[in-house]
């Protein structure tokens, strides 16, 4: 059952359209990520869901029911805001109660059904405690109590792990991924951070400039990805992209990348012409003994204990490319090796950055 | 087309809301409206009720008494000649104190600083008699000087609280910075710190001449002859002479208020944030 | 770097100190040694009398007629200017047109001084043809020709008027700034949760504007310790003492009746009030500050 629907959905302020025309059906149960960098329109289109933004035009219906034009409080959401937004004068129990109690509902009840909730977040012992005493990732819990207590239609998170460091993050990333499976919500979650998106989400919905450039399960969207932007969104570290020509006489596909050229199976579009050629880090690999593509000159190399980089320039087309090596490499800056491109895992976009050749 | 789906703060009957502020604005607005019609109406017609219906001819009469009045002029220039030095005195001051306690804390120097500020908070009748004797002795009653040193020393703890909160958002690394270069501390002060201080320094030197050009306390205490008179104290003093003449006495408080609403307008637009500095976080 | 900052410590600190402690921590201090004595303001000869100042107060009945009036006074002074300028500034945080002239009418008084203030109003309480029986008069159909202010049971409610109309643009534009500290993110979660105007005000916006409303509340009680001005210029304390308070009470036994070490007392006095209840406040900030940082 289709929990959430946006259809035809545009926004504008002023003359400025911000959101351009966004369709997508989200089902019941789903973890929808939305991504996307800054002023892409994500957070707007949150919003706009939770009914704190009007809409220029379009529909949003919630549970099979038109909401465009309801109030937030009657839309059967509820919101984790950035900053929590805890009320700093309430205590952790009054804070997650609060729904209840402007809805008048006797006291007994709120303080089960509070109870309730803090038992699922494990944050029993904090429910006397005030905001100011708590850490950054106990108060994320609140703020997230406060709305599963709202017993929503659909959860909405707006970048909930920005404020936290480094480690706490990958912490709340499991908890959160623990409580979608616990109670099977529908769950709207935006954020900047790819790594989040591609490890929460069941679908992403990769947004630039008010558009959705695609919509897609994480593997889909790193295997497949429908354009440029997309490709070099997803995945860390991000797609080496290189200028080349695609040459089609001839029936197959040879890539001409500078002084070197590899055949391709068949491609979609077979247009000859000027293209762009991606490639992941991790589908480059250096040989010492030329039985590469490209030759390459080693420029520097990081070495992060789990993992290597190696950052190699080359001659033609002028231009730096990030490979993946294996730690035991002992790859060093200086070194003239050869670069090998695993042709099963190469893109090709074409002039308007749309993919023409992806597995 | 889409019906109001977010309202903001407190606004469920935006007309009522409207409707209570007009009459409010209304009230408050009337005494003052009522010093602007008895200026410009005559003795004759105030004193028979018509003090509060529009006027028909504007008369000029009661301005030109009073702006004519060689005792006026006495009393504006007493004020401009301690409520200008009192308010560059009392600012300068504060700026040095709030420097040092801003940006050069030592041990102790926030103790130092509260007992600072816990003079704005006495009543000042603590220090009337005892400064009455200090100034009686120096010989300085009934001249201007003990009104404009009490400004100068009672202005010290808001300017340098002020002052201090402001210093205090200025990042000590454009201290260090130019320290680094050679500077000494009264160029770091005078050259970098001061000029990214205007809107706290033009907010400071309005709330200071308006409070020292309203004062009525402390000329009370220390002048005696009509020729020492502020303008406030004059305006008291007048009430004898212009006893009945209403209209001279509403004219006569207008023109001493121009000075506090020409130096406010004139200051104001190097306000932007400084007007709420420390109001809000006490 | 070390003698280079003490150096420039003393350098700055001297003149401001310097001034502040001759001229205000000195005669402070000044004050509590004459109240020990009956110094008459001029002759250089005067005798200690011990605390017979003080034995005299607790027996002089206008000490205590001004010490009602004062708290009188100080009550209202806290609670009208304070209530009022919270409901402006609550009104005006609406989306209503014309805010910004509408906080300059309410912000104007403040900028006008005690004396003109005292004038104005001295007008409006006019028995002839002030503002106040004019209205009352075209109302009620009758000539109203009472004397506010020349009347013991009216004058000091009259320049508490006076002085609430003066002092209630602060508090308003104090609020008005503690207003705009609420995070909109709060609000929103308001609207999420579905409160209603109501309970969005009682719940959530009055207890936030609590750091506000200490800061008003302690600038009113200062500010009416200190009122003095007003009173003079409206009624001198009188009639008949019934709007004296321990200011006017202190200024007219010092520098009218020349009592200057009884009058020396009363300031004592009076400053101990005046710390005590600020002393009081401080305490109650801190605990404020804790909850909303």
């Amino acid at each position: 059952m289709t929990q959430l629907s946006l259809r035809d959905v545009r926004k504008a302020f002023g003359g400025l359209e911000v959101i351009r025309g966004i369709n997508l059906d989200v089902e019941d149960g789903e973890f929808v990520v939305f991504v996307g960098p800054s002023g892409c329109g994500k957070s707007t289109m949150l919003r706009m869901i939770a009914g704190l933004e009007d809409l220029t035009s379009g529909q949003i219906d919630i549970a099979g029911r038109d909401v465009t034009h309801t109030s937030p409080s009657k839309r059967e959401i509820a919101m984790v805001f950035q900053s929590y937004a805890l009320f700093p004068h309430m205590t952790v129990a009054e804070n997650i109660g609060f729904g209840l109690k402007l809805n008048k509902r006797p006291k007994d009840e709120i303080a089960r059904r509070v109870g309730e909730v803090a038992g699922v977040l494990q944050i029993e012992p904090l429910l006397d405690r005030t905001p100011r005493e708590l850490s950054g990732g106990q108060r994320q819990r609140v703020a997230i109590g406060r709305a599963i207590i709202r017993e929503p239609k659909v959860f909405l998170f707006d970048e909930p792990l920005s404020n936290l460091d480094a480690a706490l993050r990958v912490q709340m990333r499991l908890e959160i991924a623990r409580l979608h499976k616990r109670l099977g919500a529908t769950i709207i979650y935006v954020t900047h951070d790819q790594t989040e998106a591609m490890t929460l989400a069941d679908r992403i919905v990769v947004f630039n400039h008010g558009r959705i450039e695609q919509v897609g399960a994480p593997m889909e969207l790193y295997e497949s990805p429908a354009n440029m932007f997309v490709a070099g969104f997803i995945g860390a570290p991000a797609m080496n992209f290189l200028p080349a020509k695609l040459d089609n006489a001839g029936g197959g596909s040879v890539i001409r990348l500078g002084d070197a050229s590899f055949a391709l199976e068949a491609l979609a579009q077979g247009v000859g012409g000027d293209v762009t050629v991606g490639i992941r880090p991790e589908h480059l690999s250096l040989s010492a003994d030329g039985a590469g593509h490209v030759p390459a000159r080693v420029e520097i190399v990081e070495r992060l204990g789990a993992e290597t980089y190696a950052y190699v320039e080359i001659a033609d087309p002028k231009a730096t490319l990030t490979v993946s090596v294996p730690p035991s490499s002992d790859v060093k800056p200086g070194d003239t090796v050869s670069l090998r491109f695993d042709l099963s895992n190469t893109h090709v976009f074409n002039r308007d950055g749309l993919a023409i050749r992806s597995r | 087309m889409a019906s109001p789906v977010a309202e903001r703060r407190f606004n469920p009957w935006p007309m009522a809301i409207f409707v209570i502020l007009v009459v409010l604005a209304a009230m408050f607005l009337l005494p003052t409206v009522g010093v602007l019609l008895s200026s410009v109406k005559t003795t004759r017609e105030i004193a028979l009720g018509q003090l509060w219906s529009m006027p028909q001819a504007l008369f000029m009469g009661n301005f030109i008494e009073v702006l004519g009045n060689p005792a006026v002029h006495r009393y504006f220039l007493n004020t401009l000649i301690v409520t200008i030095p009192g308010t560059i005195a009392s600012t300068a001051l504060g700026v040095l104190a709030g420097y040092v306690f801003a940006k050069l804390p030592f041990r102790g120097s926030n103790l130092l600083f509260l007992v600072v500020i816990a003079g704005m908070f006495f009543p000042p009748q603590v220090i009337l008699v005892p400064l009455f004797r200090l100034f009686n002795g120096l010989g300085l009653i009934d001249t201007l000087w003990p009104v404009f040193i009490v400004h100068t020393a009672l202005g010290i703890p808001i300017c340098t609280l002020l002052m201090r909160n402001f210093f205090a958002t200025v990042p000590t690394a454009l201290r260090e910075a130019a320290i680094l270069e050679g500077a000494n501390e009264w160029q770091v002060l005078t050259k970098v710190v001061l000029p990214l201080s205007l809107p706290a320094l033009a907010v400071l030197a309005t709330l200071q001449f308006t409070w020292i050009w309203n004062d009525f306390l402390w000329p009370l205490i220390f002048t005696q002859s009509d020729e020492m008179r502020t303008v406030m104290l004059g305006i008291v003093n007048l009430k004898g002479q212009y006893s009945v003449a209403w209209g001279v006495q509403g004219a006569l408080s207008l023109v001493a208020s121009l000075p506090t609403l020409i130096v406010f307008l004139f200051f104001q637009r190097f306000f932007i944030k400084g007007m709420t500095m420390g109001a809000v976080k006490g | 770097m070390e003698r280079h900052n003490r150096f420039w410590r003393v350098a700055l600190l001297a003149l401001p100190l310097g001034v502040f402690v001759f001229f205000v921590i000195w005669p402070l201090l000044s004050s509590f040694y004459y109240s020990f004595t009956n110094w008459n303001g001029f002759n250089s000869d005067y005798d200690f009398v011990g605390f017979s100042n003080f034995a005299k107060i607790f027996t002089d009945s206008l000490f205590l007629n001004a010490a009602i009036n004062t708290t009188i006074w100080m009550v209202a002074a806290i609670l009208v200017p304070t209530l009022l300028g919270l409901m402006l500034a609550l009104l005006l945080d609406s989306r209503v047109p014309g805010t910004r002239i509408f906080k300059t009418i309410f912000y104007l008084p403040i900028c006008l001084s005690a004396v003109i203030v005292g004038q104005i109003w001295i007008w409006i309480y006019q028995p002839d043809w002030g503002l106040l029986n004019t209205l009352i008069s075209s109302a009620s159909g009758e000539k109203m020709r009472y004397a506010w202010l020349a009347k013991p049971d009216t004058a000091l409610l009259s320049v508490i008027v006076a002085w609430s109309w003066q002092q209630t643009g602060l508090s308003m534009v104090i609020y008005l700034a503690g207003l705009t500290a609420i995070s909109e993110d709060l609000l929103e979660v308001c609207e999420i949760e579905g409160a209603s105007a109501w309970q969005r005000t009682l719940f959530v916006v009055l207890p936030l504007l609590t750091p506000s409303t200490v800061v008003v509340v302690a600038l009113s009680v200062i500010n009416s310790l200190k009122g003095f001005d007003i009173l003079y210029i409206m009624t001198g304390g009188g009639p008949f003492n019934s709007s004296d308070t321990l200011a006017m009470h202190m200024y007219n036994e010092s520098f009218r009746k020349y009592l200057m070490g009884y009058g020396s007392a009363i300031s004592v006095v009076l400053f101990l009030i005046a710390v005590t209840i600020i002393g009081l406040y401080f305490r109650q900030l801190k605990k404020v500050d804790k909850i909303y940082g």
